[in-house]
């Protein structure tokens, strides 16, 4: 006697299959997501933040960046994004001058393994 | 004729929905597909705006206060910074945004923050999925609250949204402090105007909020001449307000419904 066999089963197994590899080709860019959002967490995590600096270093390096550290552009820009540009608190000085210094980390190209 | 600027922000976002081949809301991973278009995602202590965007090439930085603690503004923020990453290349180097900005749909503000809230709207409530949720969904903010979680953005989106989608002739108006704001208005809501009045009529949800502190008001009958030109504020015929102010928010958003003829 031949062993008991559900062809429906095997159908409906078989789909749901296709189905998840289906929709893990559809959605691969949320891999590609993971990846650069790994990038940037592996920056962060390696570079001093500039809340744990001083005041002093911190209201010097947010001047620098408006004097030109960035271009003549950077610097318009940069007025125009913080309204109260001369008024800015310490933390939110360090919070963007954390977000340059990731930005230009992650804008290096990968550094290659020496042999 | 030219396309509205709006307009074309909501197309981007359609665009890239399509490029990620996202088939139901669930698979609107907002925090990976802002680092899929290189715009990775932090959190961190901001003071003075919600959520932040620095780009310098093609490279994009956004922040999100950290201390935010719903998910559906969360959500909006990364949508919206990653709306200027796409949309404003030449224009935003740096933007900040706050939770207010996020909710201000009027069209008299800089076009590029009111494309921004465009372009999040529609992402993360896509027309094709979002019309056959409302479709049979009558207006009240419960039923708005109900398709914000669903799509895990925030109310103020989700009531825009919907007056968008829905085919019963609604209104969103905001008032700040008595004073009307802005309003979007449904296609079926076509052939009814706003009085001249700039201040929210004393027989409105809206004033009653304002007037008992209130955030939520009970959907109302309300005398359709109090927000409608053309009828009378002391006449008979009557329109449907639910009016609510989110947390946090300077304004009140009333939804007014004409669901008889009047």
């Amino acid at each position: 006697m031949s062993k008991g066999y559900d062809p429906d089963a095997f159908v409906s197994r078989l789909e749901a299959k296709v189905k998840a590899v289906s929709k893990e080709s559809r959605l691969s860019w949320v891999k590609e997501g993971e990846s650069t959002q790994a990038k940037l967490d592996t920056v962060l995590a390696r570079l001093k933040s500039w809340t744990k600096r001083s005041v002093v270093e911190v209201n010097q390096a947010f001047e620098d960046v408006r004097s030109g550290r960035y271009g003549a552009q950077a610097q318009l820009r940069v007025e125009t994004a913080f309204k109260n540009v001369t008024d800015l608190p310490p933390q939110s000085k360090a919070a963007f001058l954390d977000e340059v210094d990731a930005l230009l980390a992650l804008q290096k190209p990968p550094e290659s393994k020496s042999e | 004729m030219a396309v509205p600027r709006y307009v074309q922000a909501v197309c981007r976002a359609r665009d890239l929905l399509a490029e990620l081949q996202i088939r139901e809301p669930s698979e609107i991973f907002i925090e990976r597909i802002a680092p899929f278009k290189k715009a990775p995602v932090r959190y961190a202590e901001l003071v003075g705006c919600d959520g932040r965007m620095v780009r310098a090439g093609d490279q994009a930085l956004i922040t999100v206060r950290a201390s935010i603690d719903r998910l559906g503004q969360r959500r909006f923020i990364i949508a919206h910074e990653l709306g200027h990453v796409l949309l404003h290349p030449g224009i935003r180097q740096i933007d900040q945004v706050d939770i207010r900005q996020t909710r201000n749909f009027n069209h008299y503000q800089e076009p590029e923050e009111l494309e921004a809230n465009y372009f999040a709207a529609e992402l993360l409530m896509p027309k094709a999925f979002f019309q056959n949720d409302a479709k049979d969904i009558e207006p009240s903010w419960a039923a708005i609250r109900t398709l914000a979680e669903r799509y895990q953005t925030t109310q103020s989106a989700t009531a825009i949204q919907y007056v968008h989608c829905t085919k019963e002739a609604v209104m969103l108006v905001a008032s700040e402090n008595g004073v009307r704001q802005w309003f979007v208005a449904s296609d079926y809501a076509r052939d009814f105007f706003h009085n001249d009045e700039e201040r929210v009529h004393r027989y409105s949800c809206a004033h009653e909020l304002l007037a008992e502190g209130k955030t939520q008001s009970r959907a109302s009958d309300v005398p359709a001449g109090a927000w409608f030109d053309r009828f009378d504020p002391n006449g008979k015929e009557c329109i449907t307000e639910d009016a609510m102010r989110a947390r946090g928010s300077p304004f009140v958003l009333s939804l007014l419904w004409v669901h008889d003829a009047i």
